[in-house]
């Protein structure tokens, strides 16, 4: 049995983020394991040892920041989670939340600190762009999109190396975080339905957490094949420019 | 002097762009760029009116222009696809005199949501009409309340705002001028109603300014409703005026308890817009009841939903915005109203005629599960078919009912067939850059 913990989900929900919650429910389901998603706001009452996997997702800057009020008394259970080999998944702007600290023009807010990386935010500035990235934990590259305003330093530990499109900073050639299965990119959305191998990967990591064994294969054909054909526009996109 | 040059080669070049069918925003480009100041020196009419929003920004200029008109007001205002800076430059130079003088009683200004603050550089509308917040066009204008602050610097304290009470957003632009200079339009609660919120996403589960959870009485679509936050005081507002009854079956609509009219389409974002044109002219001091007969089975000009015979059977193209899950939704919550069983096309083949982008996020947030019933076929088609496939993977809606042809001809041959009798109802749901790839191939009867 799997539980995972959906942290925030009107609050960090932004871009479709919800879908991949229902990507590794649906896909656990099919591979005969059962699993339990648990949705909360209120993180406080939650036990957080009885999860095998949290998830956030994209929020506007003013929601990330009541998030990060919301989060900080758990901070170091946070961080045990993560010590623990438990998966915490962040994706779009939730990324900001775990570096160490994050800084606008006037002011630096401590942040939970898995990592040694901070975000700082430009309210006037929005890096969007569609994103190709490889990355050594998968055979094939992934694909998505990029909206925030915050750009990124001290960058130890990276998950990506751009193939096109955005990475910590406009220009950098980097994206994206991975420490044990703390697992954080800014792509937005449910990146884990339009990249199978990922929600692959993450699946095998909730297996390994769990201690459960898949009873099927999954072949998620529907998924390849929307992620060939949308590799395909984005690579014809990316010979044009 | 040069005031009269700027206008007439705005002119010129504007006649010029239309014999060789060029847009509309390149002359005022051209003119703004020899006399960037231009648009200040211009003597405006008494009324300047400007609206803007996520959704139904063309609908409701488009009402309010009728309206007017009906009232004897010579208004002009700018045309579909002319909203940024340099087409209401194009629209204005285009009006004028050659003194500088815009030849109207009013001008009525549709302006894009990001342009806003620098088309009102220029001059300082006298009525602000505000019709919503939504998700929309994300890949390029991040999230709501990101517009929020761009729509923001906009606005100039001197005007009169006239404002969505049942969007939580829209209401907060009330804090920024004194509280005699806003009215507010809401909408009653009616058969439509709903006690929780409908869709994969709830963007009013939390205040837009302190964050704390909103409570909602009910809620018209999406986080449209009547709202409060109890931690700092935010919500709906009483309304200059409302709509207090609707049935969208029987197609009508009651304004503040009196001035019933008949809708040309029944959807209650056509209401929204309706209802903000309404309370703008009832604003300015217009009689509500010759308003109200105005607006009555008022038929939109700008062509975004057509209906006519496709085999023998009633099609209808609802125009939808990629990109924007609510117009989505709102086309869906049609098709599904139908008393008919129906088939229904939605095509994804260029996200936006504007920019290239191959992001498909925006099709988790639309909620197509109302689909589950009443809905014989659904034909998927254009080049993001299979990401359309994979997010119907995710409904519970039997694989056996969906077709997925990316080629658009051939899905619309599965369409155009797919109708077990005379009675089915046809549904094309696709957006401005796609819908034509299918309607010119429609066939004919």
């Amino acid at each position: 049995m799997i539980n995972v913990l959906f942290l925030y989900p009107d609050l960090l929900n932004l871009y479709g983020d919800h879908g991949n919650v229902s990507a590794v429910e649906k896909y656990v389901k099919q591979c005969g394991v059962k699993i339990q998603i648990d949705k909360t706001d209120d993180i406080f009452s939650a036990d957080l040892s009885k999860y095998h996997m949290i998830y956030l997702g994209s929020g506007t800057e003013n929601s990330l920041d009541r998030a990060l009020d919301l989060l900080m008394p758990k901070k170091d259970e946070l961080k045990a989670f993560v010590e623990d080999g438990k998966m915490l998944l962040a994706t779009g702007s939730a990324v900001e939340l775990f570096g160490k600290f994050i800084e606008t023009e006037c002011d630096k807010t401590q942040a939970i600190g898995i990592l040694g990386y901070s975000a700082h935010r430009d309210k006037k500035r929005r890096i969007l762009s569609d994103c190709l990235f490889e990355s050594e934990l998968f055979e094939k590259k992934t694909l998505g999109f990029v909206n925030r305003c915050s750009e990124f330093y001290d960058t130890e530990n990276p998950l990506f190396k751009v193939v096109f499109g955005a990475g910590h900073g406009k220009d950098s050639k980097n994206e994206g975080f991975v420490y044990k299965n703390f697992i954080a990119t800014t792509l937005i959305g449910p990146i884990l339905v339009r990249n199978p191998h990922v929600l692959e990967y993450v699946a095998a990591k909730l297996f390994e957490i769990s201690g459960d064994k898949p009873k099927n294969e999954i072949a998620l054909e529907l998924q390849k094949r929307a992620y060939e054909s949308a590799i395909l526009e984005l690579e014809k996109r990316a010979s044009q420019k | 002097m040069k005031t009269m040059i700027a206008v007439i080669l705005c002119k010129c070049l504007y006649r010029v762009g239309k014999l060789v069918g060029k847009g509309s925003s390149m002359p005022g480009k051209i003119a703004l760029k020899l006399f960037p100041n231009i648009l200040s020196k211009l003597k405006m009419p008494k009324t300047i009116i400007a609206v803007s929003g996520s959704n139904g920004k063309t609908s409701t200029v488009e009402m309010i222009a009728h309206a007017l008109r009906g009232h004897g007001v010579n208004v002009i205002y700018n045309k579909e696809g002319s909203n940024q800076t340099e087409g209401v430059a194009t629209f204005l130079l285009c009006n004028c005199t050659l003194k500088g003088v815009v030849k109207a009683d009013a001008v009525l200004l549709e302006s894009d949501e990001r342009y806003a603050r620098l088309t009102m550089r220029h001059f300082t509308p006298t009525h602000y009409v505000i019709t919503n917040l939504y998700r929309d066009q994300m890949t390029r204008n991040a999230h709501s309340e990101w517009i929020y602050n761009i729509l923001l610097d906009s606005i100039d304290t001197k005007t009169s705002l006239i404002l969505n009470a049942n969007d939580p957003l829209v209401s907060r632009f009330s804090k920024v001028v004194a509280p005699e200079n806003v009215v507010y339009f809401s909408m009653d609660e009616n058969k439509y109603s709903t006690k929780k919120p409908i869709g994969k996403y709830n963007d009013g589960a939390y205040c837009p300014i302190c964050k704390h959870p909103l409570e909602y009485e009910y809620y018209n679509m999406a986080h449209i409703g009547k709202f409060e936050c109890k931690n700092c005081a935010l919500r709906t507002e009483d309304a200059l005026c409302r709509v207090t009854s609707v049935n969208l079956d029987k197609l009508n609509i009651v304004f503040d308890g009196e001035y019933k009219i008949d809708l040309a389409f029944g959807s209650t974002y056509n209401v929204y817009n309706l209802l903000a044109a309404y309370t703008l002219l009832t604003h300015l001091g217009y009689d509500r009841s010759k308003t109200a007969e105005l607006l009555g089975g008022y038929v939109m000009k700008n062509g975004r939903v057509k209906t006519r015979k496709v085999n023998g059977c009633n099609f209808t193209l609802l125009t939808s915005k990629h990109e924007n899950s609510i117009s989505y939704n709102q086309s869906i919550d049609y098709a599904v109203r139908c008393k008919n069983p129906f088939v229904v096309m939605f095509v994804v083949d260029s996200i936006s005629r504007k920019y290239y982008t191959c992001e498909t996020s925006w099709l988790f947030d639309i909620n197509f599960d109302l689909l589950a019933s009443g809905c014989e076929k659904i034909v998927l088609s254009g080049k993001y078919a299979h990401d359309l496939a994979v997010r119907f993977d995710y409904t519970e809606i039997p694989k056996k009912k969906i077709s997925v042809e990316p080629d658009i001809k051939k899905a619309t041959e599965i369409f155009v067939s797919a109708p077990t009798n005379e009675n089915t109802e046809l549904f094309l749901i696709t957006c401005f850059s796609d819908r034509d790839k299918v309607m010119c191939i429609l066939p004919k009867k």
